[in-house]
C-alpha cells in the first residue's frame, strides 16, 4: 500500500511551449519537479494526462495525452500554483539573501516575479552570468499573455528558461 | 447532510474526496469517473451538489456542466468545478460553462467542506410550479416505519414554499394532529356526516400556516371513506392547497389504488431492518403500474450503523431512494407541536427532507 501511494504523488504543472499551454501532472519518484527541470544531465520533462491547448484559446481543454515528453530546451516556462511544489530541496531550506522584483520578456509572454540573488545591489548582467543556471526561479510570479493582456496565469513559482529571455529588468514601482 | 456526487477521471483522487466529505463533513457521496457516466448518475441519483473534474479524456468537466444545466432534471444542481487547472481564465470558463462555484486543487478539507456548505444555503427551500395542485400520498405497508413524521415534517416544509393541506387519513387513531400540537375537535369523520362537499370548516390551522384534516381519536362508528366519499375528498383538498399531503393508512385496499392513480409523487417509506425491507420489496411489486411516480426513502428509527443505502437500492432495484437519518430530537419536537424540519431547519434530518421535497415536486 505505501509503495502505491508513493508511486502516485504527483503534482499539477502548467509548460508553456511554441505557444501552446501544457496542463498535466508530474509524477514525484526520486526527483523533485524543479529538480527535473534544473537536472542538466535529462534532456526531457514528461507529464501524465496531459491537455494540450493554444495560448491564443487558453481555456478551453484541448488534445488530451497520456503520457507526454517535453524537451527542455524548447520550454519557455514551467508553473507550479503552489510555491512548494516548485522548489528543489536546497531552496526549501535556504534561499540567497537578496530579494529583487523583476519583468522579463519571453516568446508571447512577459512575466514578473520575485528572484533571490546573493547581489547585494541587483545587476541583471551580472545576475544571467554569474547565477543563473539554465533556468530561473520567480516567486510569486505573473506571466501576462501578449495575445490578450488580460488573460495571466499565476504560479507560486514560475521556472523559466534562461535561453528564451529576451529581456530582464528589475522593477522599481 | 447533502448528497454529493464526484466526477473525476482519477479514482485515486475520487477516493481522497470521498473521505473527506463523507467521514469529515458527514456527506452522501457518490462516485463516477466519467463525464457520461456521471451525468447518468446525476439523473438518476438527484444530488444536491455535483463536484466535476475539468480535466477528463472523453467528455470534459464545462461540457459535464453544460449538460447539467440543459438537463431538465440537473438543471437547477449547485455545481463545483474543482480542477489542478487553476488559473483566472479557467475560473472564467467554468463560471461561464454553469458552474456555481470554482475550487483549484489541491483543497484543504475545510475550504472544500465550506464552499459545499455555501452551495446548500443558496439553494431554494422548495419550489414548484405556479399552477398545478400536488396531490402526495406518504404510503408504508409496515406499521411504525416512521410515515406519520415524514408526513407531518414534509407537509410542514412545502407550506414553507405555497399553502399545504395535510390529511391524515387513519381509520383508527391518526397521530397527525399529535405531532403538529393540535387537539382533533374536527376530524374527517366529521367531515363524511356533513352535508356540504366543502372540507375547509373541517380543517385545522397550524401555527406555521398549514392546515390539518385530521383522522378521529377513536375508529369511526361510519366505517372509512367508499370510493366516491375519497374522490370528493380529494376533488376539495386540491382545491384548498397547492400541495396535498396524505398520511395513508397502513393497507392496500381498492380506495389505496385510487389515491396512487391520481397522486403526482407517491413517497414509500421503508425501514431498514430485514422485514421492512421485505416489506417494501413487496410493495413495489405491488405498486409496479406506478413505480415511476414513487419514491422511497430509508427512513433510519434508531442510531447507529445502518447497512448501505447501495446495497438496499440494488435489492430494491431501485435508484429512487433517499436516506432520512435518524434524530433524536424528533420526541422532542412532538412535544412542542413544532416538526423538526422547521424547529432545527439546518439538521441532518431537515437538509434530507428538504431533498425529499424537493424531488417530490419537480416538475
Amino acid at each position: 500500500m505505501l509503495k502505491d501511494a508513493r508511486l502516485k504523488k504527483t503534482v499539477a504543472v502548467e509548460l508553456f511551449t511554441h505557444g501552446y499551454r501544457v496542463t498535466g501532472t508530474f509524477v514525484l519518484t526520486s526527483r523533485l519537479f524543479a529538480e527535473e527541470i534544473y537536472n542538466p544531465t535529462t534532456a526531457y520533462v514528461v507529464l501524465e494526462d496531459a491537455y494540450l491547448t493554444p495560448i491564443t484559446d487558453p481555456a478551453t481543454i484541448g488534445r488530451y495525452y497520456k503520457s507526454l515528453v517535453v524537451q527542455k530546451d524548447e520550454l519557455d516556462f514551467a508553473l507550479t500554483v503552489a510555491t512548494k511544489d516548485g522548489l528543489r530541496r536546497d531552496q526549501r531550506y535556504k534561499r540567497s539573501a537578496y530579494k529583487y522584483t523583476v519583468s522579463l520578456t519571453m516568446p508571447f509572454f512577459e512575466i514578473t516575479g520575485e528572484i533571490y540573488s546573493m547581489l547585494k545591489k541587483f545587476d541583471p548582467r551580472s545576475y544571467l552570468g554569474t547565477e543563473a543556471g539554465a533556468f530561473i526561479s520567480l516567486f510569486n510570479a505573473t506571466a501576462r499573455s501578449m495575445f490578450d493582456v488580460n488573460v495571466t496565469y499565476q504560479g507560486g513559482v514560475i521556472l523559466v528558461n534562461h535561453k528564451h529571455i529576451g529581456s530582464i529588468g528589475e522593477r522599481h514601482d | 447532510m447533502a448528497r454529493i456526487l464526484l466526477i473525476d477521471d482519477n479514482y485515486d483522487v475520487l477516493k481522497m474526496l470521498e473521505m473527506m466529505l463523507h467521514n469529515r463533513g458527514g456527506h452522501e457521496v457518490l462516485l463516477s469517473e466519467s463525464g457520461p457516466d456521471g451525468l447518468q448518475m446525476a439523473q438518476e441519483q438527484h444530488p444536491d451538489v455535483v463536484v466535476v473534474d475539468v480535466m477528463m479524456p472523453g467528455m470534459n468537466g464545462y461540457e459535464v456542466v453544460k449538460r447539467l444545466r440543459e438537463g431538465p432534471q440537473t438543471k437547477e444542481v449547485a455545481i463545483l468545478v474543482l480542477t489542478g487547472r487553476g488559473q483566472p481564465v479557467d475560473q472564467e470558463a467554468s463560471l461561464k460553462a454553469g458552474a456555481d462555484d470554482y475550487l483549484s486543487k489541491p483543497v484543504q478539507v475545510q475550504t472544500l467542506l465550506e464552499h459545499i456548505e455555501s452551495l446548500l444555503e443558496d439553494k431554494p427551500p422548495v419550489q414548484a410550479e405556479p399552477s398545478a395542485a400536488y396531490l402526495l400520498p406518504v404510503f408504508s405497508l409496515r406499521g411504525g416505519s416512521g410515515a406519520t413524521t415524514l408526513a407531518v415534517n414534509l407537509a410542514s416544509l412545502l407550506q414553507l414554499g405555497a399553502p399545504t393541506v395535510l390529511a391524515d387519513l387513519s381509520p383508527n387513531s391518526g397521530h397527525c394532529a399529535l405531532y403538529l400540537g393540535l387537539k382533533p375537535q374536527q376530524h374527517w369523520g366529521n367531515y363524511l356526516q356533513a352535508e356540504e362537499p366543502d372540507v375547509s370548516p373541517f380543517l385545522l390551522a397550524h401555527p406555521s400556516g398549514l392546515h390539518l384534516l385530521a383522522a378521529p381519536l377513536i375508529p369511526f362508528q361510519d366505517g372509512w371513506f367508499s370510493d366516491d366519499a375519497l374522490m370528493q375528498l380529494l376533488d376539495e383538498l386540491t382545491t384548498q392547497a397547492r400541495f396535498v399531503v396524505l398520511d395513508m393508512p397502513p393497507v392496500f385496499t381498492p380506495q389505496a389504488e385510487l389515491i396512487f392513480e391520481r397522486a403526482h409523487r407517491i413517497l414509500l417509506v421503508s425501514g431498514d431492518d430485514p422485514p421492512g425491507i421485505q416489506t417494501t420489496i413487496a410493495t413495489l411489486r405491488a405498486m409496479a403500474q406506478w413505480k415511476n411516480r414513487v419514491l422511497v426513502v430509508r427512513n433510519a428509527l434508531t442510531a447507529g450503523p445502518h447497512p448501505p443505502l447501495d446495497a438496499i437500492r440494488r435489492t430494491l432495484h431501485t435508484s429512487a431512494m433517499l436516506e432520512i437519518p435518524y434524530a433524536q430530537e424528533q420526541r422532542a419536537a412532538m412535544r412542542k407541536g413544532v416538526p423538526l424540519s422547521l424547529a432545527q431547519p439546518k439538521s441532518p434530518f431537515a437538509v434530507g427532507m428538504r431533498r425529499v421535497a424537493q424531488l417530490l415536486i419537480k416538475p
